[in-house]
Parts: structure tokens; C-alpha cells; sequence
């Protein structure tokens, strides 16, 4: 295969700008992105950054963006990806870069995944000969446990873009390993710290997380499992972080009275006046996409009486 | 030149299995500790390891014990194993692997809701606590949680190129940091090298990027003893096809949970190949071989899981004869043998990365394998009980130490080593570290001195480039230091080795020192260069064949060799070579060996 390889470079300590830069490669049949990365090493400049460390798919450092989606460069195949014999490899999204494709992995995933306190707190001490646990007590976090932190799901998480101290699917996930540990004895506290702001309650599930993850765990639906275990136990989350509770009412207020989402209203309603220009961004981006309707208006939808009595019966049980 | 100076009382290089566990001892024994690796946190070696670990808790077979796990460790390492870390081994691998549960790490489980056991080669009884084939990450992971639980100082992405010392004892290490290429000097009361293997010293190899063989070249540079150098572990069952994947390793545990090694003929080729040594012991027929899986009692042990050494050659052997699978392997069968279902749950990875990087689906057809490099057995002499070097202050702990696995190492020994000498050598580093009233001091001139040598990639005329310069010698090491030996290649290979030095003196490294990987590895070629040298050294010392050595001018075992070690440490600049006795073994623990044969 003959293929041209576009590269981020950039060295931060040499006040250079960031650009992509094109490398022919030639690889042979199955080969990887990673093998791509390694033949520009060898054959054009010995100085290009990147870390790989298994090369195999186990140990889940070498996330990087490939043709603009979040990949691992050692079992992504360059013929699956490649378009029009092209590969580009970019560095993660939102995230300082420290040179070429190497980046901050501290700041992007191990202070949040410290912040979950991901190690065990049981319930009570190890038993002489050890913990007898049924295998079915096992199998909800099986899953979880196969989590290599590669960053993934963080990489194509909705939420961190605009706020990049939200502590994402990958810190969580560990957090849900924890709280639904059968040994585990402390899932009301660390429930708590969950439902702090930058904690479960942000994630606003695009289920792009679930997409992601290489590893099948679905870390959207792992938070999810931890919102419910804190209804279930009755810890109060949500509270202390105003936008969400305010996202969440303004959603809900928006379908009774329309039938349907109010988009305009909701960013409106959830990030105040004030903090509007800040999604100003993404408005733009929505408007290029087209996904944004000029001049925006929000009509009733057929049949939105319907559901506003539905709210009314749900309202009127609880 | 400018560099950051740190002051703690044991450091530890390397954040693996061992050097984790090490620095957790350390730590909890009140140490000012810190551990420095040259990967991020969690990605070292260990994650890789798949199969479990060694350890005789009985959960599945309760007549198994230390005493069992023992006599399978010496005999599978042809009893050139230090004996005293066998039994240490055996018998404390059983509360490290409890102790981690402890700390949060789950294995799978038995019916009754204990640890599981899997079968493994040269494990008389089903032995290894596991995760799926993913128990390495399992364990790094509880490891390294426990470490920033408790508050490790941790410096990742750091390599040390040099131990620093006080006369004749350790004072420090000498390194850069990947990212800005800063130099930093480490004082420290005691160190302990938890460095890992030398895989990358050949072409075909299960080994990370980081094995190099940095710690073996540290303590020999710095006058400490190595021993064993002539083992190197070829894993039996690499991947072979496609090119770019060839060397990838494919886990014992297909073998342990049923898989079979067929040859192109279709014949299961083990049972032509079962050494005098272990024929008591071992299966006669296929279907007694099959029967072995569920009933240990009344039937003897399948040859698909002899000793690592054995299944090596025997596929060597089969290829060379023209036996072999289309790409220059034999093939491994799981998919006629067990459902799909049961090869799913119990071999993920190996089912994934069939199927992502060979378009193979191995609940369907059978794995093409070959031998690939996977494992040193040589490395650091050490005091068994307190894992220290032949260099006050100096510890080791893991594969780059030397003596627990002999001539061949068990699979599912390596992991229950890092757990056990991992501890113990952080709990005497520490204990030594107490004892030692002052800090040794760093030569500031030495520290200048190695600063500018690290340099001069950057300055020099030379056009060598150092990519090249490994590739040569991953060649070399591949072709004339492989699985079978002879004396004329081994000394072709000292000669090419001796270019290769030359050639890495003139390597030229462009660009600056920021996260600058060609520089790296212009300073990790110094290291491959000097383990390289070390092993046909050894090799050509070792006119026998014993485990993981195999020499075709000297085929048989020799009795009077399997009771040396072949030592290795600097003399005015050369390597000295030099056979030393084993420790003697007493003879309760010799009984054991006896007592069954
Ligand atoms: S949850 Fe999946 S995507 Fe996220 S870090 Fe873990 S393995 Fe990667």
C-alpha cells in the first residue's frame, strides 16, 4: 500500500505554529497506523513524538485522533481508515500538546481518575483464605474492570469541550467499578462526591463515549448505573451544581409546553444570559453544519397537548 | 549544566509489577520513597501479561501446596534455579496474590466463589490466579492505585541513564526527563532496579518498547555481578502473520484451557518431543492427554504444556522439517476443541487481537504461531531473602534480577516473582536506607561528565542513525544468539556486536531535546549494546544445553555445568566472565525434588 500519512507537528518550545505535515508510506497488507508512524520515524525524521507502548492493543496509550475520529494507532488497520490513500493523525482534542502527537495525559485523564478514588474501601476486612464472592456478583463489572485508560471515551465526550475540568466517562467508569464492587463499603460518600459539579450529573448523554470505548464497556450507560444507585440510595446529587438542575427543569418545562425541545430556550434557560456568548462557538459550528435554522423559531408540534398530560399524570402520581 | 536535584532514601526504577510493589514496601516501611519510569504510569510490561499468576493456594486442587510449586519451578528451570528463591518464592507467592484482592484487584472465580486456578506448562496442579488473559492489567491497576492512594512520589516519562555512587556504594541515579530532555539527578540512600527485560534486543519479540535492558546495564556499569545471561526465554507461541504483528504474543493459557499445537499434517506434534526428564510425568496418547484437562489424578499431564523450553524447540524442529504452517509456523487449535461460548469468556484478548490485527476469528480456525523472544532469565545476582546486588545500597527485583527461574522460567512465575521479590526488596532497601546515618554524596563532576556525554549525539560529526543501529543489531541477536546456538555464531555475533558499538558512536541525533525519541533511543542503544554482549558472552562460557540453551555443537546436559553460574562483571573495562557455584541446597528441600521422581 503507497499512502500519504498528514502529521501534526508541533514543538511548543520552539515557537513554531502547529501543522500537518505529508509523508509517503508504504506498508504492506494489515498493516497499522502505529506501523505508519514508526516507518515516517525510520525513513524521513527520527525527532517525530508519539507513544506507543504494547503495540498490541493492551495497555492503551497510544489514543490519538485518526481521519478526525479517536482511535488507538496499534490495532486501527491503515486500509480500514484510509481515505483516498490518506491517513491524518492529530493528537486528542481540548488537551495541551507537549510535542507532535504527544500530549498532557495528566491534565487529560489521571487527575480526574485520582479525583474518583478509584481504589477499594471494603466493607469489612479480608477474611483468612480470602473473599468468597459468587461469580454473578462479579459480572456487572467485568466489563469494567478490562478499562486500559486509553482516554477514549474522554476524547470524544461532548461535555469536556466546553468544560474541560468535567471529570468524563473514564474517571467515572472507575468510579463505577468501585460503587458497585460486592466488597465496596463506601458508595454513599463516594456517590456524593459524584453528584458534585464536573461529576456524573454533567454528562448530558450523546452515548458518544459508548462509541468510542474499544474495550465494549459502554461508559455512558456506566453512568447511568451510578445516577441510579444514587436515586436508589437516596443520596442527593445534582443540587450543588445549579446548570444541571437548571438544563434538566428547562428540558422538562420545554416538552410540556411544546411537545418538543426548545434548543434555543435551553441554552438560554441553562446557561443564563450571562454565559450565553461562551456557546457562541458551537452556535456557529451548528449554523455551518446547517443544524442550525435561520431565523430560529420554536413552534408547537402536532399533538403536543398529548404530552403535556402526560407530564400532568406523571406529576400528579409522584 | 543545569539539572533538578531530588533527595529521598530509596528510589526505585521501573513502575512494572515489581517496581510497584517495591515501592509500596518501601513506602509503608516509612521510607521517603520514589519511583521513576520511563513509560506513563500503568503502561509498563506487566500490563502485557496474560495468563495469571503462580501461586499454590489450593482453591482448585487443595493437594497442591509451596512444596509442589517448588519442586515444578526448579525442575522446570533444570534445577539451576537459587534454590532458596524457589522456595521463597512458593511459599509466599500465595499471600501476595490474597494481598492484592485486598487492595481491590479481583481474579475470576471458582464455583464456590474462591480465587480460580488455571492449568499452565510445567504446573503439576492448576495454580494461576487470573483474570481472563488480561491478569497483568488487573494487577498494574490495583498496584498502581494503591501506590497514589497512599501518596507515592511518582516521576513518569524519566530515565535514568546511570547509577551514581559514593565510593563503593549507591548514592543516586543520574537521568533526563522525555518531555523537555532536562537532566535530573536522583540522591538516594538505597536503589532498587525493577527494570524488566531485554526484548528489544531482537527482531522478533513479545517485548515493549521499553525493554532495552536498562537496569542489567546500570548495575553491571556500576560494578555489580549478572548472572545467567546465556537464558533467554523464547515464548513458544508468537503470532507469525501478518509482517507487521509477527512476534505478538499469544498466551499459554490457549494451550492451559485446551488448545492444542498441530503440525501441517494435522498431527499434534508434542508427543514426538518429551525430553527422558519429564516422560514419567507426561501423557502418552491423545486421548489420555485430554482426559488430563478433568481428571489429574488418573492421567498425566498434556505435552502441549511442557516447559516453555520444550514446546520451542519442538516447533523449531517441526518447521525445519518442513512440518510447518504456511507462514513459517505450526498451528494452534482451540477452535475444534472447546465452543465458542467458553473461548470468549476465557481468552478475550486473544480473540481480539486475532480477529483485529490477523482477520483471524479463533473460535473458528486455528492460530498460526512461532517462537518469539519473551523473557530474560539472566540479570542481576542477588541475596535471595533480601533481593540485594553484589553493590551496597543496590537491590533488584523482577526479571532484571537473576536466580529464581534458573534455565527456564514457568509461565505464571514471573508475575507471583514481581509480587514477592518486589516486596521484599522494597521492605530491605528500606530497612538498609534507615541504616545508612547519611546521605551519600554525588560527585558533581561525574554528574557534569554524563550530562555532556548525553550530549553529544547532538554534536557529533557522525551519520549514523541510531534507528539503523538497532535494527543491524536486532538482526545480529535474531540470527546468530537465537534459540539454537553454535560456538562459531555466537562469536560472529561478538564481532558484529563489537562494529555495532562503533557504529553507535558516531550516531547523530537531529533537532532539539524536547520529547525527542531518536535521542532517546541513541542513549538506550548503549544498554542494548552492552546486554547483547553480555549473552553470546555467557552463551559460548556454557558448552552444554540446559533449559532456554540450546548449543548445537554441545547438545547434551552437562552435570558439572548445571552446577555453576556463569557470572558476568566489569573488569578494567572488559567483561569478565567467570563460573561460580550454586549455593548448596539442604537437604530437606532436596528431598522434596527426590521424594517424587
Ligand atoms: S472506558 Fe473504554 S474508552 Fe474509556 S478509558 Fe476505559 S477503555 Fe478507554
Amino acid at each position: 500500500m503507497e499512502l500519504i500519512f498528514k502529521v501534526y507537528r508541533h514543538d511548543p518550545t520552539a515557537g513554531t505554529k502547529p501543522a500537518l505535515e505529508s509523508y509517503p508510506v508504504s506498508l504492506p497488507d494489515g498493516a497499522t497506523v502505529l506501523d505508519g508512524l514508526l516507518q515516517i520515524r525510520d525513513r524521513h525524521d527520527g525527532g517525530l513524538a508519539f507513544r506507543a507502548a504494547c503495540g498490541r492493543g493492551f495497555c492503551g496509550e497510544c489514543t490519538l485522533r485518526i481521519n478526525r475520529s479517536g482511535k488507538l494507532a496499534c490495532i486501527t488497520r491503515v486500509a480500514q481508515v484510509a481515505k483516498d490513500g490518506e491517513v491524518t493523525v492529530e493528537p486528542v482534542r481540548n488537551i495541551t500538546v507537549l510535542k507532535d502527537l504527544v500530549y498532557d495525559v495528566d491534565e487529560l485523564l489521571w487527575q480526574k481518575i485520582a479525583w474518583v478514588e478509584p481504589w477499594l474501601r471494603p466493607a469489612t476486612a479480608q477474611p483468612d483464605g480470602g473473599y468468597v464472592i459468587p461469580d454473578a456478583e462479579l459480572e456487572p463489572i467485568r466489563k469494567a474492570m478490562s478499562c486500559y485508560y486509553c482516554g477514549l471515551c474522554d476524547e470524544g465526550c461532548s461535555v469536556i469541550p466546553f468544560d474541560r475540568r468535567f471529570s468524563g466517562p473514564a474517571a467515572l467508569t472507575k468510579a463505577f467499578r468501585v460503587v458497585f464492587d460486592p466488597r465496596d463499603g463506601a458508595a454513599r460518600e463516594r456517590l456524593k462526591r459524584l453528584g458534585e459539579p464536573r461529576g456524573m450529573w454533567d454528562c448530558v448523554h450523546c452515548y458518544e463515549a459508548n462509541e468510542h470505548c474499544p474495550r465494549g464497556i459502554d461508559p455512558t450507560d456506566r453512568i447511568f448505573d451510578l445516577r441510579d444507585k444514587a436515586v436508589e440510595l437516596g443520596v442527593k446529587s445534582g443540587t450543588a451544581n445549579p446548570q444541571v438542575a437548571r438544563h434538566y427543569d428547562s428540558f422538562a418545562a420545554s416538552v410540556r409546553q411544546s411537545g418538543w425541545l426548545d434548543e434555543g430556550r435551553l441554552a438560554l434557560e441553562t446557561w443564563g444570559l450571562g454565559r450565553l456568548g461562551e456557546l457562541l462557538p458551537m452556535a456557529w459550528r451548528a449554523l455551518r453544519r446547517g443544524k442550525l435554522p435561520v431565523p430560529y423559531l420554536h413552534r408547537k408540534r402536532p399533538g403536543a397537548e398529548w404530552i403535556r398530560r402526560i407530564f400532568d399524570k406523571v406529576e400528579k402520581r409522584s | 549544566m543545569n539539572h533538578e536535584t531530588h533527595e529521598f532514601d530509596v528510589i526505585v526504577i521501573g513502575a512494572g509489577g515489581a517496581g510497584l510493589r517495591a515501592a509500596i514496601e518501601a513506602s509503608a516501611q516509612g521510607a521517603r520513597t520514589a519511583l521513576i519510569c520511563k513509560s506513563l504510569l500503568g503502561k509498563a510490561h506487566t500490563v502485557m501479561a496474560e495468563g495469571g499468576i503462580a501461586a499454590a493456594l489450593g482453591n482448585v486442587y487443595p493437594e497442591d501446596n509451596w512444596e509442589v510449586h517448588f519442586r515444578d519451578t526448579m525442575r522446570g528451570g533444570k534445577m539451576l534455579n537459587n534454590w532458596r528463591m524457589a522456595q521463597l518464592h512458593a511459599q509466599e507467592a500465595p499471600a501476595r496474590v490474597l494481598e492484592l484482592e485486598a487492595w481491590g484487584a479481583l481474579f475470576d472465580r471458582t464455583k464456590d466463589g474462591r480465587i480460580l486456578q488455571r492449568d499452565f506448562g510445567g504446573h503439576r496442579y492448576a495454580r494461576l490466579a487470573h483474570v481472563g488473559d488480561r491478569t497483568g492489567l488487573e494487577m498494574i491497576r490495583t498496584l498502581q492505585q494503591h501506590a497514589v492512594h497512599k501518596g507515592m512520589d511518582v516521576f513518569m516519562e524519566c530515565t535514568i541513564v546511570r547509577l551514581l555512587k559514593d565510593g563503593d556504594r549507591i548514592a543516586g541515579a543520574f537521568g533526563y526527563w522525555r518531555e523537555s530532555g532536562r537532566f535530573v539527578v536522583f540522591r538516594a540512600k538505597a536503589v532498587v532496579l525493577a527494570t524488566g527485560g531485554i526484548g528489544k534486543a531482537y527482531k522478533i519479540t513479545s517485548n515493549s518498547w521499553e525493554y532495552t535492558g536498562d537496569g542489567h546495564a546500570l548495575a553491571y556499569w556500576a560494578g555489580a555481578d549478572l548472572i545467567d545471561m546465556e537464558f533467554v526465554q523464547f515464548h513458544p507461541t508468537g503470532m507469525v502473520w501478518p509482517p507487521s504483528v509477527r512476534g505478538i504474543l499469544v498466551t499459554e493459557g490457549v494451550r492451559g484451557d485446551g488448545g492444542v499445537l498441530k503440525n501441517a499434517l494435522g498431527e499434534r506434534l508434542m508427543f514426538k518431543y518429551v525430553l527422558e526428564f519429564f516422560r514419567a510425568e507426561t501423557a502418552e496418547t491423545e486421548e489420555e492427554a485430554d482426559r488430563w484437562y478433568t481428571d489429574k489424578q488418573n492421567a498425566r499431564r498434556t505435552p502441549a504444556l511442557l516447559p516453555r523450553d520444550e514446546v520451542a524447540r519442538a516447533i523449531n524442529a517441526e518447521v525445519k522439517a518442513g512440518r510447518g504452517s504456511p507462514h513459517g509456523g505450526v498451528f494452534l487449535d482451540i477452535a475444534s476443541r472447546r465452543d465458542a461460548e467458553y473461548i470468549q469468556r476465557r481468552l478475550p484478548s486473544m480473540y481480539h487481537q486475532f480477529k483485529e490485527l490477523a482477520d483471524v476469528d479463533i473460535t473458528k480456525e486455528p492460530m498460526e504461531v512461532g517462537p518469539t523472544c519473551h523473557y530474560m532469565m539472566g540479570g542481576v545476582r542477588v541475596d535471595a531473602d533480601s533481593a540485594a546486588a553484589t553493590l551496597p545500597g543496590l537491590f533488584a527485583a523482577g526479571e532484571v534480577a537473576a536466580g529464581l527461574h534458573g534455565a527456564n522460567r514457568l509461565g505464571g512465575n514471573s508475575l507471583s516473582d514481581l509480587l514477592v521479590f518486589g516486596c521484599r526488596a522494597g521492605l530491605y532497601a528500606a530497612q538498609y536506607a534507615e541504616g545508612l546515618a547519611v546521605m551519600p554524596t554525588i560527585d558533581a563532576g561525574q554528574v557534569e561528565a554524563l550530562a555532556r556525554e548525553c550530549l553529544e549525539p547532538f554534536e557529533r560529526a557522525g551519520q549514523e542513525n541510531p534507528y539503523a543501529v538497532h535494527q543491524d543489531l536486532q538482526e545480529c541477536m535474531q540470527g546468530l544468539v537465537g534459540i539454537i546456538r553454535t560456538e562459531g555464531e555466537l562469536e560472529k555475533a561478538l564481532e558484529e556486536i563489537a562494529g555495532l558499538g562503533e557504529r553507535a558512536r558516531r550516531v547523530r541525533v537531529e533537532g532539539n531535546r524536547q520529547y525527542n525519541p531518536g535521542w532517546h533511543l541513541a542513549l538506550d542503544l548503549r544498554s542494548l549494546l552492552t546486554v547483547s554482549e553480555a549473552i553470546p558472552r555467557a552463551a559460548l562460557e556454557r558448552r552444554e544445553s540446559r533449559g532456554a540453551q540450546t548449543r548445537d555443537d554441545y547438545p547434551k546436559m552437562d552435570p558439572q555445568l548445571g552446577k555453576v553460574n556463569v557470572v558476568i562483571r566489569e573488569a578494567r573495562g572488559e567483561m569478565a566472565i567467570a563460573r561460580e557455584p550454586l549455593p548448596e541446597m539442604p537437604r530437606e528441600l532436596r528431598a522434596i525434588l527426590e521424594g517424587d521422581k
